[in-house]
């Protein structure tokens, strides 16, 4: 046997145990996610969240909203926020350097004023230009900070600074917010015992084609755009079977930057956001969990499978193919600064089972989708190809995929069953039938691009991305949005 | 004349050079070739009707030693190898290549100007036993009398039998010898000699006139008593229904009409002794042949055996298909449950929703016109679990919106209903959440005679059933409501506090002193006492609040110094500062914020010091204490600045002056 033939062996075995191994691992995280549903279920069943309205014992909370170029949405998203049902918490609105209006139109419909705040630079930022305080005592929760450019994460990091309270809520100020989600996310924190939460997040939403009226969710629909319904199965799938599961095995490695609770404490203690990198969501809640480790304090990482956060999902192909290329890069950027952690018993499960299951089954999937597509194609020209072997497994991953779709939207009309009309349920189960052949390449094209933009193209910060940056899409789309509904 | 000739030497040279050229054009084997002219001998080692065999399942030292040939006959692709000059040298060559490779039934081709030709030479070999339209499995059949792997078995189809023969002879006596040691070993008393011809099979008398012929090998004419005394004439067979070796084999089992074979050339099939593929060997592949013939049969078990046929590569193919068959089934079902379910739970919330307005109406009206109109009696007829769950739950929301004398009305009603029965019998129920429903029934409605029930959970394992417990302790148990926290063994969170808090806000609770629980051994116990006391501002104990300060629990301390501050202690302030320099840095952040509470000019020279700290919060903190004090702080901080001189801390005493913060 030539060595050409052994390692022809050798990577078609690989290629086969490694698809089983992924197959496998999502079954298990799927069978975890059950349990998990539903005793959350069954307990928010005898749940009051009323009464954590006005009590003393809740814990108090800021909410850190970045803002870049906002000015279309700012002030009805800020009223939004400041209605939250909460109460100790105030509203932190971090202008990140915009060059539009969105400072001055704050300022003019909230009566802001510059106050003479001293910042403490526990975590290294850019400048903060001024904070902005209410003359209207009725506003006295809002402050606003001015800053310059530097980033989400540089501006979430003022945001931490500027807080007074014990936790944080980090959010995109763009999305919709569930009037409910910070007693949501808060309970968690209050139910900790010997370990202590550090964070917690909650489950993220499609607004697309939702009515949102004054920031609030009216109506909730099926997105109308065919990017953004196969966009609800992948979020369904991956909030309600994927994240569910791994909060239970206390193997979370990301909170979703739209919407997360943490404990500002260790948050700011570890170094706060990194704002080198794109996906500093995720790299937050390494290191935070990786200082806990470090310090040998027992701590989780919890979920809320509630759907708190709705946001606005790009529905063109430019700009979900940025947003994918960027949370790949975010993938491998934080994978690549902890890499300590790769099969470190050390860090426990986050090291031995959510590390490589990131690196593995996250981070090397598309690579080596794309391998064997390739090698595929190779064997297929010289005539090589099992051709009755490639249609079984073909048919095996297909079938798998909607399979896994179908579970999504089993689960999701299990739980919580926002998509009230039957044919909604329809119309995804179809979708879920076309996603592995027109919406799954893409992914993993953008996916690819993502690994060649940081490996080879060099992008590894938000570089120029950043002027564009998190909420452009939203934005856009908000705008559209907006006339459409005036 | 000149010219000519080179033109001649140019051409010949041409023609050279094509010459030489040619080998190099053939692959190198070619260059091996003997003198395709002449007649010769190959031994056939494999063949596979339709398709090109892989070539992996040719025994790797076999192709080392030999080059092997494949080549094209009527639809079937013929495996060959070496080169014999005469007959007898390649069946040598041919029992070489089967014991040496462990080849099945290699047999000799003959070849003459490269054509593959019929051999006419009578060979003998020993059929095991042959089955009516029905292929067995060589390997079972094999399994089935212990048939070692070195003595290989072949297939042969004639229709419509098809036949097992094992050997290869050149001589009868031979075949015979082979006969005798072979049914001894292994039993089959049914096995006999079949004399071949030209690679097929023929009659015995057939047989006999081709030795007459043949006088050479006349002297090897076996006499006919000796014959058939060892065998049935092979042209019998037919006439015992196609059975001969071992009748209970051939007979066994629905075995699988291969139709696809009947199409075979019957010399074809005949000279196909041939060497078994890898996957004719798989036992999983065997495996679910036999199941589907002896478990299934029919049509499926037909289906079943041409797709595995056809598909069967490896154990995977098979594992996969039955995945995606799976995979299939199951979408179908998982789609039509998520329909049905949604039509379920319409149906149930439309259930519910018309019961609920029923008995609303009925209540209302038991309410406002007593039993009269009989709607008691119509409440009492109301039956099942269900119906009565919902009318429990209709009765708990009525009473906790109504009041007066409507409010004990309902009460009443809930006990004449007998309804306090079944949420008792609930509480024994097996299921946590009928438990929890169950406490909080029981709860609301004030059974007492359920509370020795009750207080079982208050330390139970499931959060849910315990804080429905603690509520229900402290709404039934009126002269002592929090006495449940004597008997908590495990951490009392925040979220079961803020929980116990709350009732005791909503109802009429009395609340005692909870210095009585400073001193237990449960932290969080401790924790929830002093909460209690701030929030109800229990000041007369606060010398009890003031010894927390030393306890040996972190979080007891800072607990006890927020209720300094939130207190309004001043008996406390000095002893804050003391305890001040050995607090870790959270709880000294928090001495300052009471401070904060409770400013008095007799801090100064203690917050003086604190502005020199390092942390930047704890200097802001004891900075907002010095301006809190009044204009002696202010002067203080005034003077700070001066002495400093420092931007950093004048934006800070800006902080501190600023009010809108």
């Amino acid at each position: 046997m030539s060595t050409i033939e052994t390692i022809r062996i050798i990577f078609e075995k690989f290629i086969i145990t490694y698809a089983i191994c992924i197959a496998l691992f999502y079954i298990f995280l799927a069978i975890v996610s059950v349990f998990v549903l539903r005793a959350y279920l069954r307990r928010n069943r005898f749940v009051d969240y009323e009464v954590m309205l006005s009590s003393p014992f809740a814990p108090s909370i800021s909410v850190i909203a970045p803002a870049y170029n906002e000015e279309n949405t700012i002030v009805e998203n800020v009223r939004a926020l400041l209605s939250l049902f909460y109460h100790d918490f105030e509203v932190v609105i971090v202008n990140d350097g915009s060059n539009d209006h969105s400072l001055q139109w704050v300022k003019d419909a909230y009566d802001l004023e510059k106050v003479d705040f001293a910042v403490n630079y526990r975590i290294e930022t850019r400048e903060i230009r001024g904070i902005y305080k209410s003359r209207n005592r009725s506003f006295s929760n809002l402050i606003v900070v001015d800053k310059q450019n530097g980033g989400k994460a540089d501006a979430l990091n003022a945001g931490i600074n500027v807080s007074g309270k014990d936790y944080f809520v980090s959010i995109d100020v763009d999305s919709i917010i569930s009037s409910d989600a910070l007693l949501k996310l808060a309970k968690p924190f209050m139910e900790a015992k010997e370990r202590r939460i550090i964070a917690t997040g909650g489950v993220i939403r499609i607004a697309n084609s939702c009515v949102i009226e004054g920031g609030e969710l009216v109506s909730i629909r099926l997105p109308g755009s065919f990017l953004a319904k196969f966009q609800v199965l992948e979020y369904t799938r991956a909030f309600l079977m994927g994240r569910m599961a791994w909060s239970k095995l206390n193997g979370l490695l990301l909170i979703s930057g739209a919407l997360g609770l943490f404990d500002k404490e260790v948050a700011s203690k570890c170094g706060g956001y990194y704002p080198k990198t794109v996906g500093e969501d995720m790299e937050l809640v390494v290191r935070m969990r990786r200082y806990m480790a470090d310090n040998n304090k027992p701590y989780r990482v919890a979920y809320v499978p509630d759907p708190l956060c709705w946001t606005e999902v790009p529905s063109t192909f430019r700009v979900l193919g940025r947003q994918r290329s960027r949370w790949t890069r975010g993938t491998i950027d934080t994978l690549r600064i902890h890499r300590k952690l790769f099969f470190n018993p050390r860090y426990g499960r986050m090291g031995l089972f959510s590390y490589p299951y990131w690196f593995f089954f996250e981070w090397l999937a598309p690579v080596v989708e794309m391998v064997g597509l390739c090698y595929f194609i190779l064997i297929a020209l010289f005539g090589a190809a099992n051709w009755i072997f490639f249609f079984i497994i073909l048919g095996f991953v297909y079938f798998f995929s909607i399979t896994f779709s179908t579970y999504a939207i089993l689960y999701e009309e299990l739980t919580f069953h926002k998509y009230e009309k039957k044919w909604d349920v329809f119309r995804l189960f179809l979708y879920s039938w076309i996603e592995p052949i027109l919406f799954h390449p893409f992914i993993l094209f953008w996916a690819i691009k993502g690994n060649f933009d940081y490996f080879i193209a060099g992008k590894k910060g938000w570089g120029n991305m950043r002027r564009d940056g998190f909420g452009e899409f939203n934005s856009k789309t908000l705008r559209k949005r907006k006339k459409g509904k005036g | 004349m000149i010219r000519t000739l080179n033109h001649r030497i140019r051409k010949t040279t041409n023609v050279l050079t094509f010459l030489l050229l040619v080998p190099l054009l053939y692959p190198l084997d070619s260059m091996a070739k003997p003198d395709q002219d002449s007649l010769l001998y190959r031994v056939q080692v494999a063949a596979r009707y339709g398709q090109p065999l892989n070539r992996d399942v040719i025994p790797e030292n076999l192709c080392r030693d030999y080059t092997v040939y494949e080549g094209q006959h009527l639809g079937w692709f013929k495996y060959t190898v070496g080169y014999a000059p005469s007959f007898d040298s390649a069946l040598r060559m041919s029992r070489y290549i089967s014991d040496e490779f462990l080849i099945h039934s290699p047999f000799v081709v003959k070849y003459i100007f490269g054509e593959r030709i019929p051999i006419d030479r009578l060979y003998y070999k020993i059929q095991i036993a042959a089955s009516y339209k029905k292929p067995l499995y060589v390997r079972s059949l094999k399994r089935k009398y212990g048939i070692g792997p070195y003595i290989p078995v072949a297939e042969e189809y004639y229709p419509p039998y098809y036949r097992y023969t094992t050997g290869g002879f050149a001589s009868y006596e031979e075949a015979r010898a082979f006969l005798r040691d072979f049914r001894r070993d292994y039993g089959i008393d049914g096995a006999f000699i079949v004399p071949y011809l030209n690679g097929h099979r023929i009659r015995e008398q057939d047989s006999v006139s081709y030795l007459i012929d043949n006088e050479a090998y006349i002297n090897r004419l076996p006499s006919r008593p000796e014959m058939s005394e060892v065998e049935e004439p092979a042209d019998t067979v037919e006439t015992h229904e196609g059975i001969s070796g071992d009748t209970a084999v051939v007979m066994a089992g629905d075995t699988v009409i291969r139709e696809d074979t009947m199409d075979v050339p019957v010399e074809e099939r005949a000279g196909g002794p041939r060497l078994a593929e890898k996957d004719e060997e798989d036992p999983f592949r065997e495996g679910i042949r036999d199941f589907l013939d002896t478990r299934i049969g029919g049509k499926i078990a037909e289906w079943g055996s041409i797709i595995i046929d056809h598909s069967y590569k490896s154990i995977l193919i098979i594992v996969f298909s039955f995945v995606v068959c799976f995979l299939l089934i199951n979408l179908v079902i998982v789609f039509l449950f998520i329909i049905l379910n949604k039509i379920h739970r319409e149906y149930i919330n439309e259930r519910v929703r018309t019961l609920r307005n029923k008995y609303q109406e009925y209540l209302t009206n038991y309410l406002f016109n007593g039993e009269e109109n009989g709607s008691f009696r119509k409440l009492e007829m109301i039956r099942g679990s269900f119906k009565r769950q919902v009318l429990t739950d209709e009765i708990l929301h009525m009473y906790s919106n109504v009041s007066g004398e409507a409010d004990v009305k309902m009460r009443e009603l809930y006990f004449r209903l007998k309804l306090d029965e079944d949420s008792v019998r609930k509480i024994h129920r097996y299921r946590w959440t009928a438990k929890t429903r169950a406490i909080r029934e029981l709860a609301r409605m004030n059974v007492t005679r359920a509370a020795p029930l009750i207080e079982k959970y208050i330390n139970s394992k499931n959060d849910t059933l315990r804080i429905e417990a603690h509520i229900a302790m402290v709404r039934m148990h009126k002269d002592d409501p929090f006495s449940f926290l004597d008997k908590i063994n495990d951490e009392f969170t925040r979220w079961e506090q803020l929980n116990v808090h709350a009732i005791a806000r909503l109802y009429d609770i009395s609340i005692p002193s909870f210095n009585r629980w400073f001193d237990r051994d449960n932290d969080s116990v401790v924790i929830f006492a002093l909460r209690m006391a701030v929030i109800y501002q229990q000041t007369d104990h606060y010398s009890d609040i003031l010894d927390l300060t030393s306890h040996p629990s972190e979080k007891v301390r800072k607990e006890a110094i927020i209720a300094i501050g939130n207190m309004q202690l001043r008996e406390g302030i000095s002893r804050l500062i003391l305890i001040y320099p050995t607090e870790p840095y959270n709880n000294q952040l928090e001495i300052l914020k009471a401070l904060y509470k409770i400013p008095e000019v007799s801090e100064i020279e203690f917050l003086v010091e604190r502005t020199r700290e390092e942390d930047f919060d704890l200097q802001l903190e004891a900075m907002k204490v010095l301006n809190k004090i009044g204009w002696e702080g202010q002067y203080v901080l005034e003077e700070l600045e001066k002495r400093y001189n420092d931007e950093a801390f004048s934006r800070k005493v800006k902080h501190v002056t600023d009010k809108r913060i």
